[in-house]
């Protein structure tokens, strides 16, 4: 019973997002795809820093027992938690990457504009 | 997705594709029945219950409790004259051997039948410290209570350790998972379960 209701509630909201994204924020359907492909990045790198936080955090664990004799449950690492916090671990570091990205394209535009502002007049001219 | 794909896409598109599977389909609940250790009930000298949480306001664990209930219905079906209950303390609350112990009394299990191990931090430990208390008063032939993925490794460790193991696996779980959620967790469980055999494995434990 619960998938039906899973599946339709996922459906309901993800079409009322649609609609309003192409009526009111005129997004175009077509960028949906690079959307996805973002979207599969970003999930990508939450789940590269969870395996990594799952790796890191259990060879501290059982190094550290055996280093220090200090006793933690490996159990520690099926916490809930670690994968929320890997989670926003992978979205800010997307982010950062975009940030870089986006600036690097702002300059790129800014340099083809001083460039086509400086050959106009030469072309005028000639 | 971009003209090329880069590696993090790929891992996204498994972990999108590994959820969808997970969550909406069989999978870990035949996973589950597969690696379950299956129940053998026997009579037995004495009555082993591996330990699993306790808060420190001294509430038990699920695991804890059905594992603990488990256990008082074998004795009260006469399977073994003894029952041992395991359990460290946490940090300043009470052990979760001594809680699972009272609550045995509660239910109708004499003091002298009952034996607690306050001191095992791991499975590993738990096998030998029970087994010293065991070969102590010459029990041979135990019925293990802990849960039917866990039984794997922990059988093991007292069938290395000279006994004879009788499983009595006791779950919070089932292979019946109904919902999306509950078949996301019990993969989560069987990954650990699974991994925590492997340690023991490479580390010569069994």
């Amino acid at each position: 019973m619960t998938e039906p209701i899973v599946v339709i509630l996922a459906g309901v909201t993800s079409f009322a997002a649609l609609w309003i994204g192409t009526q009111w924020l005129r997004l175009r359907p077509g960028d949906l795809a690079a959307g996805l492909g973002k979207t599969l990045e970003c999930l990508g790198m939450m789940l590269v820093f969870f395996a990594a936080n799952a790796v890191v955090g259990l060879a501290a664990i059982i190094g550290g027992r055996s280093l220090t004799g200090v006793f933690v449950s490996t159990y520690v690492m099926s916490d809930v938690a670690i994968l929320g916090i890997s989670f926003l671990q992978g979205l800010l570091f997307f982010c950062w990457r975009e940030t870089k990205a986006g600036r690097r394209n702002r300059s790129l535009r800014a340099g083809r504009s001083e460039r086509r502002a400086e050959q106009a007049p030469i072309r005028e001219g000639g | 997705m971009t003209r090329r794909t880069r590696p993090s896409q790929w891992i996204g598109l498994a972990g999108i594709g590994l959820f969808l599977v997970v969550a909406f389909s069989p999978l870990s609940n035949a996973l589950f029945r597969w690696s379950a250790a299956a129940s053998d009930i026997q009579a037995a000298d004495a009555i082993v219950v591996l330990g699993a949480a306790v808060d420190p306001d001294g509430t038990l664990s699920c695991e804890s409790l059905v594992r603990t209930v488990s256990a008082v219905a074998l004795y009260r079906m006469g399977r073994a004259p003894i029952i041992v209950f395991s359990g460290p303390t946490h940090e300043d609350g009470p052990s979760e051997a001594r809680v699972r112990a009272d609550l045995a009394g509660v239910l109708g299990v004499p003091p002298e039948a009952i034996r607690t191990e306050t001191s095992a931090l791991t499975t590993r430990e738990e096998a030998v410290r029970i087994g010293g208390i065991l070969r102590a008063e010459n029990v041979r032939r135990i019925l293990l209570v802990t849960d039917s993925q866990h039984m794997r490794r922990a059988g093991a460790l007292f069938s290395r350790g000279g006994f004879q193991v009788f499983p009595a696996p006791a779950d919070v779980r089932s292979g019946a998972g109904t919902s999306p959620g509950a078949r996301l967790r019990l993969l989560r469980d069987l990954l650990g379960e699974w991994m925590a055999l492997g340690y023991y494995r490479v580390a010569g434990y069994l």
